[in-house]
């Protein structure tokens, strides 16, 4: 099978994408797992709005996955 | 339906003497929250008279159900009258007392046997026996284990008067040293110095005869006394048989009771007067008015007073019976305040429709419908929680029959096929999450018009949806899709941007890419669902694989398909459920919603159980 640079290039970057998002994603939300963890075992009625916070920096991640298929459809 | 159950607000003036009347008929009617008075002009009112014995008596009772360790999912309301309680629990509390402190007896003299058998048990080793520790005013004794090999040259130093028996025992050196008193000063200090570590023989030394025969009375005796043990608590046990019902059904009353008797704390008063405030849904104002001023014969003065904005209106979410599992997830945030827009009804219609998007598969729907169904009969504390799964379990089956997905097969070609119409699936979520946000907008845009009018509701929600038009403007007139100039667009963007500015300050053009990225984050209900599908897929690659193998590994075959799609389904119920909840409280919500209100809880009323 051959491969033109170009494409692979492309399939590099889609990887490095959703790749780095994923990572973003771990370094934003170990801090506010940890943090929400903490504020759960205070009171548990902040079960939704810890959810809420932990949630917040998956965005990334999608990004990265939106971008990750733009680049494939090129390819 | 969109809004929390409207309340009024009454105040209630009336002489102290219907006091009880009014308390009981409130918390009968179970429909009135009350509103703590803070003590300032007028004082807090007093607790009922019965307020010292019912407390007396529930502390009583509930000594006994801990005592009997008595537990009672559902006691029945039965009502009691106080003397005939008072002399059961009486009673009851005699017997109960009674074998407690005969149990007390035998353990403490179990605890004793025990530490008189270790003693003898070292007493035995050095044939020693236990008079020889008798206590004399001319002669000290000392028992224990020592590591110094050389503590007798150490003594001998002081006096030779003295005699030690010493045996070794496991590496350490069990002694026994008896001296004249006069030098058990110097002794003492001797042997804490050769870190001494001492037996205490107080508990044997009245015992006469030899260790070996006394450590077997002891053992025959320990076994008796733990039989007359065993016994007490069978008697406990029976006790607690015969009387548990009683004991919980007046424990439920008392409570009650006490709850009555304590609430006129939460009330304000006057020499002769009492009067408190209190909320209560419209619907139930006027049965309650009847209803009181019956119970002291019309001799009350109730006022129904406006609902101010620093009022703390209580919330009581109104939804149909069929949606009100999904007020689970309302209150797993925040309460909407009164004014604002309950969203259970909305979130009641997306997110079984979100999570379907992303499970989308027959097979796995079933199943999860299945599981819940189970779940929600086990646990009925979740029941709610079980409730939204199971409707969006359905969901996942109708999405299965348009993808055409049976674990992760196709058995027949869906309408749109996952694993090659990633394009569509992209902009179909997209698209869902443009209607998503911009009805969000829309909502927050009437509760703005409502409180401060049109101006400010304009510049605040209608500059986020101008924004996008200006950005769907400017794309289509650059790609030359509409045939328009170019300025339209800029235009349109210079005044959204403007009208931002005026309506959330600076912050306002800070976030203003925060519009894309909440549209875009919608692309997770492709994600997600791709993942789901592409695990599937994958399993079953692999399983026909081993399969094709030869019939040595259908066994294995087999595994890894259950355990594939058990693992698929795992993450199948958790991704999905996450995801578009966090579509909803993050992306949805905060267009509209700020919450923070308080809930509801009418005096009289039961907390019921959640799983939260």
């Amino acid at each position: 099978m051959v491969i033109e640079i170009g494409s692979g290039l492309l399939g590099v970057g889609a990887g490095l994408a959703l790749g780095l998002g994923a990572v973003g994603t771990g370094l934003a939300q170990q801090q506010a797992i940890a943090a929400v963890i903490g504020a759960i075992a205070e009171d548990p009625k902040m079960f939704g709005k810890g959810l809420f916070f932990v949630v917040l920096p998956e965005t990334l991640v999608i990004f990265g996955l939106v971008i990750a298929i733009m680049l494939m459809g090129k390819m | 339906m969109l809004k929390p159950e409207r309340m009024s607000k009454l105040f209630v003036v009336g002489a102290k003497s219907k006091l009880e009347n009014i308390v009981s008929k409130l918390q009968e009617l179970k429909v009135a929250h009350i509103v703590e008075h803070k003590k300032g002009e007028f004082d807090l009112c007093a607790p009922l008279k019965s307020f010292d014995n019912v407390s007396r008596l529930l502390v009583q009772v509930r000594s006994i159900i801990s005592h009997l360790k008595i537990t009672i999912a559902n006691p029945k309301i039965t009502k009691f009258s106080f003397d005939e309680l008072e002399k059961n629990t009486d009673k009851i509390k005699e017997e109960v007392n009674g074998i407690l402190d005969e149990t007390k007896k035998i353990e403490d003299e179990i605890s004793l046997l025990s530490s008189q058998k270790e003693v003898l048990k070292q007493m035995a080793l050095s044939d020693l026996l236990p008079e020889h520790f008798h206590k004399s005013n001319y002669i000290t004794s000392y028992f224990g284990y020592i590591d110094d090999i050389d503590i007798a040259k150490k003594l001998e130093k002081i006096t030779d008067g003295f005699e030690i028996k010493a045996t070794e025992q496991d590496k350490k050196i069990l002694a026994a040293i008896f001296v004249d008193s006069k030098y058990a000063e110097q002794f003492d200090k001797t042997l804490i110095d050769a870190s001494f570590s001492e037996i205490d023989t107080s508990p044997v030394i009245s015992l006469k005869g030899d260790a070996k025969g006394l450590f077997e009375k002891i053992l025959i005796k320990n076994g008796k006394l733990e039989a007359k043990l065993a016994h007490q608590k069978d008697k406990i046990k029976k006790l607690a048989n015969e009387h548990s019902s009683y004991l919980a059904d007046a424990e439920k009353f008392l409570s009650a009771e006490a709850e009555k008797a304590q609430v006129p704390l939460s009330f304000g008063s006057t020499k002769e007067t009492f009067f408190l405030r209190c909320f209560l849904p419209q619907d139930d104002v006027e049965k309650v008015k009847v209803e009181l001023m019956k119970s002291t014969s019309g001799k009350l003065h109730i006022v129904e007073e406006e609902l101010g904005n620093e009022d703390e209106i209580p919330i009581k979410l109104n939804n149909p019976n069929q949606i009100k599992s999904f007020e689970f997830f309302t209150n797993m945030l925040s309460l909407p305040k009164y004014n604002e827009f309950d969203p259970t009804f909305l979130m009641a219609f997306t997110f079984p429709l979100f999570f379907g998007f992303m499970l989308g598969d027959v097979g796995y729907g079933v199943v999860t419908f299945a599981l819940f169904y189970f779940l929600k009969k086990k646990i009925p504390a979740g029941k709610d929680f079980f409730n939204i799964l199971m409707v969006a379990s359905v969901g996942a089956i109708i999405f299965g029959l348009i993808y055409g997905e049976v674990f992760g097969y196709e058995p027949w070609h869906g309408l749109i096929v996952r694993t090659h119409d990633i394009n569509i699936l992209m902009i179909i979520s997209i698209i869902a999450g443009a209607v998503q946000v911009n009805l969000g907008l829309v909502l927050g845009f009437i509760l703005v018009l409502k409180e401060h009018g049109f101006l400010k509701a304009a510049y605040e929600k209608l500059s986020w949806i101008l924004l996008q038009i200006a950005g769907v403007v400017l794309y289509v007139s650059s790609a030359n899709i509409i045939n328009l100039p170019i300025f339209v667009g800029y235009a349109l963007l210079a005044l959204a941007i403007f009208m931002l500015y005026k309506g959330e300050g600076f912050m306002g053009i800070i976030e203003m890419p925060s519009i894309v990225s909440h549209i875009v984050s919608y692309a997770r209900l492709m994600a997600v669902g791709l993942a789901s599908v592409f695990i599937a897929v994958m399993v079953n690659d692999f399983v026909t694989m081993l399969f094709h193998k030869g019939i040595l590994f259908m066994p294995l075959a087999l595994i890894a398909l259950i355990a594939g799609h058990t693992f698929n389904i795992a993450l199948g119920i958790l991704s999905p459920t996450l995801h578009s909840i966090r579509l909803h409280y993050v992306e949805f919500f905060t267009k509209f919603y700020k919450g923070g209100g308080v809930e509801y809880f009418p005096f009289g009323a039961e907390k019921e159980k959640s799983i939260l």
